[in-house]
């Protein structure tokens, strides 16, 4: 007994041996396919349905379109009323929501199990008969308006974003912001929405996924019976520009009367998972934890302990994505140092960390928390039907959720190192300063 | 579809027999106590410990944010590990310790996968019993907060509720900020750090809330390692019921040069354990609590005329006060027209109060929707932990809901004459046009 236990210890398990995450996959009658994940700690469920567009289809000319028609989709059909949609979830115990993101468009309802039929019912009707009238399109024209005015341009921070994205995908459809740029917005019409919403929303390009108390028999009869009837309509075919070779890198410095704290932020173009396979992403997440995912990261450890030229600073990145991902750098100066000062300093640092190959225990350390995010992801329904989501409109299986550990597994110093070479390359990198107006500190 | 919204069938907590999460008291040897839902279908364990009369009211003039100050200094070194082992025995076993500094009291909270919790609850133990503080420490901590106070300062909701708690508590210790200011924190030292632990984090006002993967007797066990090391002195600082102050006349202006107008008013409610609590709760969901299409600001400010991203009210209690919060924001040129709109709504519902279909309606939602907060471990640690604090009782759980139903149509509108005869505090941030009535700050 005792051996076995000391042998436990020297090859401390770096995977940790969790059940699999009971993932259920079918498909409707009319092609569109169901993804169910069964939790039976409360009777009800998450229903999200995700549609496989996003604001980058949207036509061109008319940036903010999905994300406005994602808002239209609660403005009523021949059948349903605007308003009412939410007010017959409110008040049949539902709480609900809906975001776009670049990939897709998801309409997500927590609800007792028991009331699915009703929802499915609304869902099914909004998904083919979306009729609001013109004042409600007017009126939901300002409200998404206001959207952009809440998020991007009341904060600096997030108006830098905004030109960072522009500049690092010149040609992709991720240049332009999910919001949609402001004169863009305003010119929308009520013909566009209904024109994105006839090509696009239909079983399809529709994808559900049911997170909670239901049993795949349920559920099939459910689905089949209230979406499967639908005819399916065309799939869509994605046809996104791609970006060509990065030839030097670029830089931005915006200046706003509202800036007390300086920001540096240097954003990559890094793999995604259909852009350089899903593999090759994992290593990728790896050396963001090593680099800067929190005070033990070496930026951290360098810049903030050692230097004291940053008061803080992390690095971030995403591939679970249609397109490219993105690595990005953000940093905040000590007061006495200006941004060039921190950014060669950020320079060095990189150029250091392709110079040699992570430790081995700060490469375990971030192989474990990587892995045990999963584990956590699991505790809430929610928030599983949106992670498995994502997976799926990314491309990926919903099995890629259970094939993360050994994949996370498998990274070692070597792929890490691979990872920092293929991202870190200067010329596709765009660095962007935030600064208080010109003349003031 | 309409016929749809009256559905005649109880909703499934309120009558189902299906009960909620079971809550147990676990006594530790020293008098400590910790409330339990053991539920085993997650490995995961979370926690959350809240240290009473030390919250950011209990920070001392000259000193404002001391208690935020020293609850991030708990993860920045303890017992014998400075902050970079501290944080590398933390990621290890990715064990998620995270802080919070609230008016009241301040909490950490723990989240861990159940096969290394010995080891996270060690760690725990260590970060309240036995932080170092030690000088560098304290110095980049500093640093850090400085310049999230900067950011902060560029935030227009920041300044509306800097603004805000000048008035409500004028001359009560519930308008310290959180952060402190940019004076403050560079004040505080290691001997106000240690004093801290000394009068709150080792005294035995604690609250311990426990949920998943964990037995009663390793509760016990858990209690045992958190007991505390120190002496505790528990400090003299005491604070009082207070009433939010009446608003003036006229709005208070925040100036700022940002396109949409933040705006933030209140109205003082009744305390945690007025028998009305629940009345008062449904009254907010329909006054503003019921989103965009189930409630008057909902729905007059942003469904019906498109003015604004957000508009909403919620409930908000300290132990020594109440209040309900409005939030909106509109562009500038609208944000008095929006503001008139909300003191229609509000003189709407003094004068006629609700109707029975609003109030059925809000009953519905707020019972059916309760299942949907208790399917997180982090979500029924927080409930455990109100409870405790309000002293709800240990089936509050269960009682909960027919608490709500039991709420009628005349105790609603008996409150609204009451709540909404007070003239709100109003404060706007961002530079509204075009009125006469505006008093300039």
């Amino acid at each position: 007994m005792a051996v076995v236990f000391l042998l436990g210890l020297l090859f401390a398990r770096s995977a940790m041996a969790y059940e699999d995450l009971p993932i259920e996959t079918f498909t409707l009658k009319n092609g569109m396919p169901v993804v169910l994940i069964e939790n039976h700690r409360v009777s009800a469920v998450t229903h999200m349905l995700c549609y496989r567009v996003g604001a980058g289809d949207d036509f061109p000319g008319r940036s903010g379109l999905a994300h406005y028609n994602e808002h239209m989709m609660f403005q009523g059909t021949k059948k349903v009323p605007v308003g009412e949609f939410g007010r017959i979830v409110s008040r049949n115990g539902g709480a609900f929501n809906a975001f776009t993101t670049q990939d897709y468009t998801a309409y997500h309802v927590s609800i007792a199990t028991d009331r699915l039929p009703l929802l499915m019912q609304l869902e099914a009707d909004r998904m083919l008969n979306l009729a609001p009238t013109q004042a409600n399109f007017d009126k939901e024209r300002e409200v998404i308006i206001e959207e952009r005015r809440m998020s991007v341009e009341n904060q600096p921070e997030a108006l830098l974003s905004e030109a960072m994205y522009a500049m690092l995908f010149r040609n992709h459809p991720y240049h332009n912001s999910v919001i949609g740029w402001m004169h863009e917005m305003q010119a929308l019409t009520r013909e566009n929405v209904l024109d994105f919403h006839r090509q696009f929303y239909h079983p399809a390009n529709a994808v559900l996924v049911v997170a909670g108390d239901i049993t795949r028999k349920q559920l099939e009869l459910l689905a089949e019976k209230y979406y499967g009837s639908l005819p399916a309509g065309e799939k869509y075919v994605r046809n996104w520009r791609s970006e060509p070779p990065q030839r030097g890198p670029r830089h931005i410095e915006i200046h706003h009367v509202n800036v007390k704290q300086p920001v540096l932020e240097r954003w990559y173009i890094a793999p995604g998972v259909n852009t350089a396979g899903k593999d090759v992403v994992v290593p990728a997440f790896v050396l963001a934890q090593v680099i800067g995912g929190g005070t033990t990261s070496s930026l951290y450890q360098s810049l903030v302990v050692k230097q004291k030229i940053a008061t803080g600073i992390s690095a971030d990145y995403d591939g679970i994505n249609y397109g490219p991902g993105i690595f990005k750098i953000e940093a905040i100066p000590a007061p006495g140092v200006t941004l060039p000062q921190l950014e060669d300093a950020i320079d060095k640092e990189v150029k250091t960390s392709l110079a040699q190959n992570v430790h081995a225990q700060d490469l375990q350390r971030a192989k474990t928390l990587l892995t045990a995010e999963l584990v956590f992801a699991r505790d809430g329904m929610e928030g599983m039907a949106r992670t498995v989501g994502a997976l799926i409109m990314s491309g990926l299986s919903p099995d890629y959720f259970n094939q993360w550990p050994k994949l996370v597994d498998k990274v070692n110093a070597e792929d890490v190192h691979k990872a920092a070479a293929d991202i870190f390359d200067s010329n596709g990198s765009v660095t962007g300063y935030l600064l208080p107006q010109e003349g003031e500190k | 579809m309409r016929g749809m919204a009256v559905f005649l069938s109880c909703l499934f907590m309120a009558c189902s027999a299906h009960a909620a999460a079971k809550v147990v008291e676990i006594e530790g040897d020293k008098g400590q106590k910790a409330w339990l839902i053991e539920d085993h279908t997650l490995p995961v364990v979370t926690a959350r410990i809240e240290f009473r009369q030390g919250g950011v009211a209990y920070d001392e003039a000259g000193k404002e944010g001391l208690a935020y100050f020293a609850m991030q200094m708990l993860t920045e070194g303890a017992g014998d590990m400075d902050s970079l082992a501290f944080n590398r025995a933390l990621e290890r076993h990715a064990i998620r310790i995270g802080v919070d500094a609230q008016e009241d009291a301040t909490a950490i909270s723990l989240q861990t996968l159940s096969e290394f919790k010995n080891d996270a609850f060690s760690l725990l133990a260590l970060a309240i019993n036995k932080p170092r503080f030690d000088e560098d420490a304290i110095a980049r901590v500093a640093s850090a907060i400085s310049s999230t106070l900067k950011e902060m300062q560029e935030n227009p909701t920041y300044r509306a509720s800097r603004k805000w708690k000048e008035l409500a508590f004028p001359n009560h210790a519930y308008h310290n900020l959180r952060l402190g200011t940019l004076d403050s924190i560079v004040l505080i030292n290691q001997a106000d750090l240690q004093k801290y632990a000394g009068t709150v984090l080792a005294c035995n006002h604690r609250i311990i809330s426990v949920v998943g993967d964990i037995t009663p007797k390793e509760t016990k066990q858990f209690l045992a390692t958190l007991a505390p090391e120190k002496e505790c002195k528990p400090s003299a600082t005491t604070v009082t019921d207070v009433k939010p102050v009446d608003g003036a006349v006229a709005p208070v202006i925040v100036k700022q040069d940002i396109p949409q107008t933040v705006v933030q008013a209140s109205f003082p409610a009744l305390m945690r354990n007025d028998p009305h609590y629940y009345a008062m709760v449904v009254l907010n969901y329909v006054f503003g609590g019921g989103g965009i299409f189930d409630s008057r600001l909902g729905q007059e400010i942003r469904n019906k005329r498109g003015l604004a991203y957000y508009a909403d009210s919620d409930v908000n209690e300290f132990e020594h006060a109440a209040y309900i919060a409005v939030h909106f924001g509109t562009r500038n040129e609208q944000a008095n027209t929006a503001v008139g709109i909300f003191q229609e709504e509000v003189k709407k519902l003094h004068d006629k109060g609700v109707t029975k279909e609003e109030l059925d309606g809000a009953k519905r939602y707020i019972t059916g929707s309760f299942p949907l907060s208790l399917d997180s471990q982090n979500s029924l640690a927080e409930y455990l932990t109100q409870m405790q604090r309000f002293n709800l009782g240990i089936d509050y759980l269960d009682k909960r809901n027919s608490l709500i139903n039991a709420v009628t149509l005349s105790q609603v509108n008996d409150l609204a004459k009451v709540l909404f005869a007070h003239t709100p505090i109003i404060v706007m941030a961002g530079a509204p046009v075009d009125t006469n009535k505006e008093k300039q700050k």
